[in-house]
């Protein structure tokens, strides 16, 4: 379903040079997986993440989404793409602090077309799914960090994406916390949903059905490594 | 319709950061709107009083300033009631058909002020009762209606009818014979200015305007020409700094917007980030950016089309003596400009903003 070729990402360098975020790496990932992705600090893990988004236009290489290849699209119909195929998943949350959770999550139903009712009725549905219909009218400075996170994960599934792109989803959460989002998350991937990770936490990551590892840009495994979660 | 949802919900966040721009944009729109409405009315004026002065020439005493003269604010500059005579036993006398002696005064009367106006007319002898003719306004001012009588500087006047439209225009002005107009004021002896009729056929105008100004001493000739001429001249040199200043009112405008935008551009980095990964296309973030700059810049210009009012009010009274309202047709085109001007101003931010990288804001904590 996801199908990285060979990609390649290059930054110029504050001091001069190049930095090579990702060197040639070469992925594929079926419909329903959940697949962690590790690796340390600057191995390129994000970068990747966002590639296979839309978000980061590579150097070289290609990113096929279903039968769509992601960086044949202009920046418009790239965007589209994001609206109803993708859904991204932050460390930091990242949720729209004058907007209330539902506000939140029917954002994306509104950009992609929705109207104000079909989008809070979406937005609604997805959080009493997710446990958190009693807040849906408090805005995230009233939420708890895994609350928060929750909402997060709402916004990423309002507009049934074929993909769920999570980048270090618990790195600002305790352990506890970290353990029930990706709980959640394998919920969410137990009912069909494609779920791809990223994560410095190899214990979380070993939760996941598969996990690539990248080093300096590129796989560290080929073939990748099966674990049991 | 998201737009909407966003701009509602960062309205009630920084809503004085958008009433900072709004207001902004409402001074500078006060601002253009009053010029362009006195200016229009001075133009105006430069017909009426062409209109209302026809061929003739005015002669006053050189001392009298000519705009006070005209918004009817008359000092105690004098001519002798001689003059008249003077003129008409000279060689001038051929070329002028008619010579109209007045004095003028401001007066407090009644409820407000009336302008005393003496003329060396044929007025009809009433016995006791001095004759006066009023402008509706003065009428008003000192509750008589026609064929009434009423009292001013301590003599009684019968009001022989209440002139509309009145003669020169003067609304506000009692009109009555001239020693009645000396006595009332108490400058007997004294004449304002001399109104002198004629076709000036025969004579180069500039040039009767010279002999009469000899024959005169103390007296200044204004040919309705020169005054016109010089008047036009005024308006001209306003209408040619409107340009100017309509320039640099909307650069104003589009400074303000566009600093606004950028730094709003700057602030909301992360939420614009998160817009482009949710879906957010970048022409919908810059057209993000000029729909809340124009809604701003909008509302701007209806407020400062509305500031205008008092401020041209103000500025009519003070410059042209006559009460002036911003044009109700300014209105559409005022908040219009501005909307358009601020829309604009913010592209170049909104352009900026919708080129952010949103892998790095997106993933800074």
């Amino acid at each position: 379903m996801i199908r990285v070729d060979n990609l390649t990402k290059t930054f110029a360098a504050p001091g001069g040079g190049e930095v090579h975020a990702l060197a040639g790496v070469s992925l594929w990932i079926d419909r329903g997986e959940f697949v962690a992705v590790v690796g340390r600090s600057g191995s390129g893990k994000s970068t990747l993440l966002f590639a296979m988004g839309g978000l980061a236009t590579p150097t070289a290489g290609h990113v096929q989404l279903g039968e769509t290849r992601v960086y044949d699209l202009d920046r418009e119909a790239r965007a589209a793409l994001r609206r109803t195929e993708v859904g991204f998943v932050f460390q930091t949350f990242n949720l729209v602090p004058y907007l209330t959770c539902l506000e939140n999550v029917a954002l994306p139903a509104l950009l992609a077309g929705s109207s104000r009712g079909e989008a809070t009725d979406a937005a609604a549905r997805v959080l009493e799914r997710l446990g958190m219909s009693a807040r849906s009218r408090h805005r995230p400075a009233q939420l708890s960090v895994g609350e928060r996170q929750r909402v997060g994960i709402g916004r990423a599934l309002v507009n049934g994406p074929r993909v769920l792109l999570a980048d270090e989803p618990t790195g600002n959460l305790d352990p506890a916390t970290a353990d029930q989002v990706v709980d959640l998350l394998r919920e969410l991937n137990g009912e069909g949903q494609t779920i791809v990770m990223v994560t410095h936490d190899l214990r979380l990551a070993a939760r996941a059905g598969r996990i690539v590892r990248l080093r300096s840009g590129a796989l560290d495994t080929d073939p990748p490594e099966r674990v049991t979660a | 319709m998201w737009m909407l949802f966003i701009f509602i919900g960062d309205l009630r966040r920084r809503w004085a950061e958008y009433a900072l721009g709004a207001a902004a944009v409402a001074l500078v729109v006060a601002a253009l709107v009053t010029h362009r409405a006195v200016t229009a009315s001075a133009e105006e004026s430069v017909h009426e009083l062409a209109h209302r002065l026809g061929r003739n020439m005015l002669v006053v005493p050189a001392a009298t300033d000519l705009s006070a003269f005209h918004a009817r604010r008359f000092g105690s500059e004098a001519l002798p009631d001689t003059y008249p005579d003077t003129i008409r036993s000279s060689r001038v006398a051929e070329h002028v058909r008619s010579i109209e002696a007045r004095l003028y005064g401001n007066v407090r009367a009644g409820t407000g002020e009336v302008v005393v106006v003496g003329q060396d007319l044929d007025w009809p002898s009433l016995g006791d009762a001095e004759p006066a003719i009023l402008g509706a306004e003065a009428a008003r001012a000192l509750g008589v209606a026609a064929g009434g009588t009423f009292s001013l500087g301590g003599r009684a006047f019968l009001a022989l009818r209440i002139a509309d439209p009145p003669p020169d225009g003067l609304d506000g002005a009692v009109f009555m014979p001239l020693a009645a107009a000396q006595r009332v004021l108490g400058r007997p002896g004294e004449l304002s200015a001399l109104r002198l009729g004629g076709c000036w056929c025969r004579i180069d105008v500039a040039t009767l305007a010279g002999e009469v100004e000899k024959l005169v001493p103390g007296a200044r000739a204004v040919t309705v020409a020169g005054m016109v001429k010089a008047q036009k001249g005024s308006v001209e040199t306003m209408q040619r700094y409107s340009t100017v200043l309509h320039l640099t009112g909307f650069a104003v405008v589009a400074l303000v917007i566009g600093s606004l935008a950028a730094s709003q551009a700057r602030r909301r980095a992360r939420e614009l980030g998160l817009l482009v990964a949710v879906g957010a296309s970048p022409r919908a973030l810059a057209g993000m950016f000029a729909l809340q700059a124009a809604i701003a810049g909008a509302v701007g210009g209806v407020v400062g089309w509305a500031l205008a009012a008092p401020l041209t009010r103000q500025l009519g009274a003070s410059l042209l003596a006559s009460p002036l309202a911003p044009p109700a047709g300014l209105l559409l085109p005022a908040a219009g400009l501005a909307a358009l001007v601020s829309a604009g101003a913010a592209l170049v931010p909104a352009a900026r903003a919708a080129s952010l990288d949103p892998t790095v804001v997106l993933r800074e904590s």
